[in-house]
């Protein structure tokens, strides 16, 4: 319930000091408890014939050194919980990011960023609750209330029985209304769902619901959501009320129960006044913290489900790297018999063989869907193959790509991305990223063939301009040249290209051509085709339908062969044809 | 600003004010009930230990009347408590439309600065912190107030000098908390930095991971990150180490009444002055007296959390809607007459568009060209009001766009963008957009006239099949978006001109499709491809937003030195080639090589 094995799992070490500081609240809720004993002493001897105020001022005095206690023991059950609460969050901070560090790329392409910032952020904060906010008063609480049951129990089973006769119906009917309760709030969390889907598709679709004058309450699906929201929440409230209410209805009803079995016993003078005062003050300190731990036991449910998110993410596998960093000098790269479907998905490759040879340009073309952009991420390692394998280096003594080390195969690879993160940076620290030890001469160089030169040096601080300071905005374009300086810089023998699809316009694409250009010369380049006349001349042309290859070779061989590729370079041509006119 | 948002709040309340104020009344008997139960015991007992009461069947009467006061204390919280959610949820439905209509009254430009996971965070999440608030804390905030107050009245009657050391713990709770509060405002300015500055590390962090790795960088922003993590911690830590004598007892405070009380009524007890029964209701009611005020710190801070809630919806509700005009406007013609217009976004110090000027004449094609950054967008936009312009005027048939009820001018318009949103619905939906009155045979036809029809078949439920963004491919969702400007069938098109495509076979589909659409409109065209213009009435260069020059393509080929320049810098891309042979060599060996295709 407690979770405290999975939270020393993701903590990665014991948690040190957590058991002493529950030993030191366990005392507290002694310290706590055992007044009211020493009251009812005083009481007797209140009652009793001759009654002694030393005697009394005596057991008065244990009360408050007790009291002193208590003092010292919350200041540091406080400090340490939170100590170890917070220490808690950093470590899982630490280790999330390890572990994120070594998941595969593909890992990132495929999850939203949103999610899990949202594990680092915000639910590792939830966790240091359980510490700083939850456990001691749980505890606490637990043990006041195992305390008085045991003392009054002993003192007279059957007035212990009474005060606990209800807590074990209050239980029953809690657990028998859970069920129906969550069975509401699972409906309810369904309808949040659509609520904010509906919501985001609103203001995402905002342009297009304009001008189709479907705004407000003429967009439907938000409209019904809204409504359903505000029908089934009373229903759902009165649902999740149950539960708590009940145990509470109960309980209360167990104040009754003993207030008529402590009056019985004293009419039956069974019971003395002195227990009867006893009694119904201890219930009244008893009954508050009952109540108190149901709103415990719901904020820890709460609460377990951001560990279990969290453990979730540690659990996810990471990339199985070996550990061979083999001198590389042919970059052949056979894909032999792989086998892939992304997490949760329908298959893309079977048995699907491919060899792309060392210092040639490969060409990938087919249409969407076809597993072009696939082939490419696997080779860069951002998945892992569900069978087959990837072979790298020449015929004689090739390496498996698994087998070796990740860092060094990506050192050999440059993958342009049409998209490439920049960082909040100068452009000369965002260009070092690819060879830190790069002198101003041969960033300005990678610039010159990356065609931004001209760019770079008619901004305010030249190379030192921080992106994203005022008015330095990097046009698509421009952000793709950047990526290609980059891609120049590390000089990796092995290039994978996808080709862009984006909106440039034609000034741009020019320079981006002239730029890949310079980047390809003299490497192994595998290139993901939209263009079908960009890639006539490479060394290989490998037209891929549905995960399988249908064509492979050179340009016009395949177009003699009237089949797949013949007939996309005739579409591909007609379209090029094509003139804004009413038809 | 916090009056104000207190102020409309209270306004906004004003809707359930009856059901609300019914429920906190109950919540203030239910208070009250809370402590009758103590009261009627302690009344038992004193009357037993003077002998007032003295029949077996008397005291079950006070039994009983305990009893029965508990159990309508548990009914009129129960009233309390759904009185107060049917209001709270009343009002969270009204207070989401009204959000919805704020936010669909928004200008494009409005509304694409308030990103759609801020709006929705306000929509859903700050919403419901109202709800919380209304339905349990404004309640439960009453009972806690009034129940301290009538106990402390009821223990000042029965006995003052005990019931002045059971409020003692209170000053003593104020001291603590004065000082746990002290430099807060500095501290917590210092944790929202740092919270920030975390925030930002993790989404660079993991943002960046993927050029970390291609570009193996060892420091950078996992450092940052680990940096930003330990700064956090320092943060939190430090704070614990300065505040925690008093958050420590702050809690133990309030438990003090006891050992106060104790030594004191042991005396006055045997000095004669005190009767067993009033201490024994001191230690019923005295000793927790204090506690529900822990709940009232908690419900300040739920407070102003909840208010700026408050704020953010307020912002968008009482935003200014544009103006419009409020009568149907004849349409004589459907010219577009650009005449003079200067255009400034939010926020810019340079004009995007400034002084442009032109015609798009009824059932002609008109084309906007011009290099990346000129405005060609914008000029698209300032259309159907996305933007206003600041100068100039926009006539629609000698109409300013500004006269037109929105409404209006949105149907005499259609537009295919390049960024198709494609909605959680049906594909039929998808086409209809809201008109309901287009049958299953005007969609069909819509699409095969799109060029949607076939796919739109072989998906499993025909047209009845649920979509949503990302389900279509680029290609099948422009295709949708040009069905739905089919179905809509508004006199003026505005085009954006796609320059991605998926693959051939989609492009040659949309391009059959746009020609189509174009038939017996006025079609304005953000172009961008050239060779595509050649046959068009009009092209419009613009640069830098300003106009360049007007004409055809023959005319402007001869006339104007942009449109040449970008006519050849078009022509060469379309002649590049990857290749490893020398960059110089290229060019003429592709030209010589282009003539024979």
């Amino acid at each position: 319930m407690l979770k405290i094995k999975t939270l020393k799992r993701l903590t990665g070490s014991s948690l040190k000091g957590l058991k002493f500081t529950i030993g030191l609240t366990v005392l507290d809720a002694f310290f706590a408890s055992a007044p009211y004993g020493f009251l009812y002493y005083i009481l007797l001897d209140m009652l009793s014939a001759n009654p002694s105020l030393q005697y009394q001022l005596s057991l008065v005095m244990w009360c408050v050194i007790m009291m002193v206690a208590r003092v010292f023991l919350a200041r540091a059950i406080h400090l340490k919980i939170n100590l170890i609460g917070f220490a808690a969050g950093r470590q899982i901070r630490e280790r999330l990011g390890e572990h994120l560090r070594k998941m595969p790329m593909g890992f990132f392409q495929s999850s939203d960023f949103g999610n899990i910032n949202n594990r680092l952020l915000k639910d590792v904060d939830l966790i240091e609750r359980i510490f700083t906010h939850l456990y001691a008063p749980m505890i606490a609480t637990a043990s006041v209330l195992i305390f008085f049951a045991l003392g009054l129990t002993l003192k007279d089973w059957r007035m212990g029985l009474a005060m606990m006769s209800t807590l074990p119906l209050a239980v029953v009917a809690y657990w028998l209304t859970r069920n129906y309760a969550r069975k509401w709030q699972d409906h309810m969390q369904g309808l949040m769902h659509q609520l904010n889907d509906a919501v985001m598709e609103y203001v995402d679709g905002l342009k297009e619901l304009k001008s189709h004058q479907m705004v407000g309450s003429m967009f439907k699906r938000l409209d019904s959501v809204l409504n359903q929201t505000r029908q089934k929440a009373m229903k759902a409230e009165v649902a999740a009320v149950w539960p708590v209410y009940s145990f509470n209805f109960l309980v209360e009803v167990g104040f009754i129960v003993l207030l008529v079995a402590v009056t019985w016993a004293w009419l039956g003078e069974s019971l003395t006044l002195a227990e009867v005062l006893l009694f119904l003050i201890a219930a009244t300190r008893f009954f508050r913290p009952l109540l108190n731990m149901s709103m415990f036991l719901a904020e820890l449910n709460f609460l377990n489900l951001a560990v279990g998110r969290v453990d979730e993410l540690i659990a996810l596998p990471q990339l199985c790297g070996g550990s061979k960093r083999p001198k590389l000098q042919d970059m052949t790269v056979r894909m032999e018999d792989v086998s892939f479907s992304y997490p949760g998905s329908a298959t893309v490759f079977q048995h699907f063989s491919l060899t792309l040879e060392s210092g040639k340009i490969t060409a990938l073309v087919g249409p969407s869907g076809s597993g072009k952009s696939t082939a490419a991420s696997l080779i860069a390692r951002f998945w892992e193959l569900d069978e087959g394998a990837i072979w790298v280096g020449d015929l004689q003594n090739p390496v498996k790509l698994t087998e070796m080390d990740e860092e060094y195969w990506l050192q050999h690879v440059s993958v342009v991305f049409q998209a490439s993160y920049l960082f909040n940076d100068t452009i000369a620290n965002n260009l070092r990223v690819a060879r830190p030890g790069a002198s101003d001469d041969e960033l300005w160089q990678a610039l010159e063939m990356a065609k931004l030169a001209a760019r770079v040096r008619a901004m305010p601080d030249g190379m030192e301009t921080e992106i994203g300071a005022a008015g330095v905005h990097l046009s698509g374009g421009e952000q793709q040249r950047l990526s290609i300086a980059r891609a120049m810089l590390k000089d990796a023998p092995f290039v994978i290209l996808d080709e862009a699809t984006a909106s440039l316009d034609p000034e741009n694409e020019y320079e981006i051509q002239m730029a890949i250009q310079a980047l390809i010369q003299k490497k192994t380049v595998l290139v993901i085709a939209h263009k079908l006349s960009t890639i006539q001349h490479a060394d290989q042309i490998v037209v891929l339908d549905q995960g399988k290859i249908v064509e492979q070779g050179q340009h016009s061989e395949l177009l003699a062969n009237q089949s797949l590729y013949h007939e996309l370079w005739h579409l591909q041509h007609q379209s090029q044809s094509w003139v804004l006119a009413a038809g | 600003m916090k009056n104000q948002t207190v102020e409309w709040f209270v306004e906004l309340v004003g809707s359930q004010k009856r059901r609300l104020i019914v429920s906190m009344i109950l919540a203030v008997i239910y208070a009250l009930l809370t402590i009758v139960p103590y009261l009627i015991i302690y009344q038992m007992i004193d009357g037993f230990v003077n002998g007032t009461i003295t029949g077996t069947k008397e005291v079950w009467y006070w039994v009983l009347a305990a009893g029965s006061a508990l159990v309508a204390k548990m009914a009129f919280q129960l009233l309390s408590g759904l009185l107060s959610h049917k209001a709270a949820f009343q009002l969270l439905f009204e207070l989401r439309q009204k959000l919805v209509d704020s936010v669909g009254r928004l200008t494009l430009g409005e509304s694409n600065k308030q990103a759609s996971a801020t709006v929705k965070k306000i929509i859903a999440d700050d919403v419901d912190k109202v709800e919380t608030f209304i339905a349990h804390h404004m309640p439960d905030m009453a009972a806690a107030i009034v129940m301290p107050i009538v106990a402390t009245l009821a223990l000042f009657y029965i006995d003052w000098r005990l019931a002045l050391l059971a409020i003692l713990p209170l000053p003593i709770a104020i001291f603590l908390q004065v000082k746990m509060f002290k430099g807060f405002n500095q501290r917590v300015e210092r944790y929202y930095q740092v919270v920030g500055d975390l925030h930002i590390c993790i989404v660079d962090f993991v943002k960046s991971i993927q050029v970390v790795k291609a570009f193996n960088i060892k420091v950078s922003s996992y450092q940052k990150y680990r940096q930003a993590v330990a700064a956090h911690h320092e943060l939190v830590t430090n704070w614990l180490l300065d505040t925690k004598t008093p958050a420590a007892l702050f809690k133990l405070s309030l438990e003090l009444g006891f050992i106060f009380i104790l030594p004191v009524s042991v005396w006055l007890h045997a000095e004669g002055s005190l009767s067993l029964p009033t201490l024994f209701v001191f230690m019923l009611l005295g000793v927790g007296l204090m506690q529900p005020l822990y709940n009232l710190v908690e419900f300040g801070g739920m407070f102003s959390e909840m208010l700026k809630g408050v704020e953010s919806i307020q912002r968008f509700c009482t935003h200014k809607p544009q103006q419009e005009g409020d009568s149907l406007q004849a349409v004589v013609s459907t010219d577009i007459c650009f005449d003079q217009v200067s255009f400034t976004h939010d926020g810019a110090t340079d004009k995007t568009l400034d002084e442009v000027s032109f015609v798009a004449e009824q059932g002609r094609i008109t084309a906007i060209v011009g290099p990346s950054g000129a405005g060609k967008t914008t000029i698209a936009q300032l259309i159907p009001r996305f933007f206003d312009n600041q100068s100039g005027s926009i006539r629609i048939g000698g109409v300013p766009v500004q006269q037109f009820p929105l409404n209006q001018l949105m149907s005499l318009v259609s537009f295919v963008f390049q960024d198709v949103f494609i909605f959680e619905q049906s594909i039929a939906d998808n086409i209809r957009m809201g008109n309901e009155a287009l049958s299953l045979a005007e969609v069909e036809s819509a699409a095969i006239a799109a060029c949607a029809h076939e796919f739109i078949q072989e998906m499993p439920d025909g047209y009845q099949t649920i979509v949503k963004q990302g389900s279509l491919s680029g290609g099948q969702a422009q295709r949708i978006a040009i069905a739905r400007a089919l179905a809509k069938n508004s006199p003026i098109l505005i085009l954006d001109e796609a320059t991605a495509y998926a693959d051939a076979r989609n492009e040659v589909r949309i391009q059959q499709a746009i020609s189509r659409l174009m038939r017996g409109r006025t079609v304005l065209v953000i172009a961008h491809r050239l060779n595509t213009l050649t046959q068009v009435d009009k092209i419009v260069v613009i640069q830098d937003g300003r106009n360049v020059s007007q004409g055809t393509h023959t005319q402007l080929l001869a006339e104007c030195e942009l449109y040449q320049a970008m006519w050849n810098a078009h022509q060469r891309t379309k002649q590049w080639r990857m290749t490893e042979k020398q960059l110089t060599q290229q060019s003429e060996l592709y030209l010589v090589g282009k003539e024979t295709c």
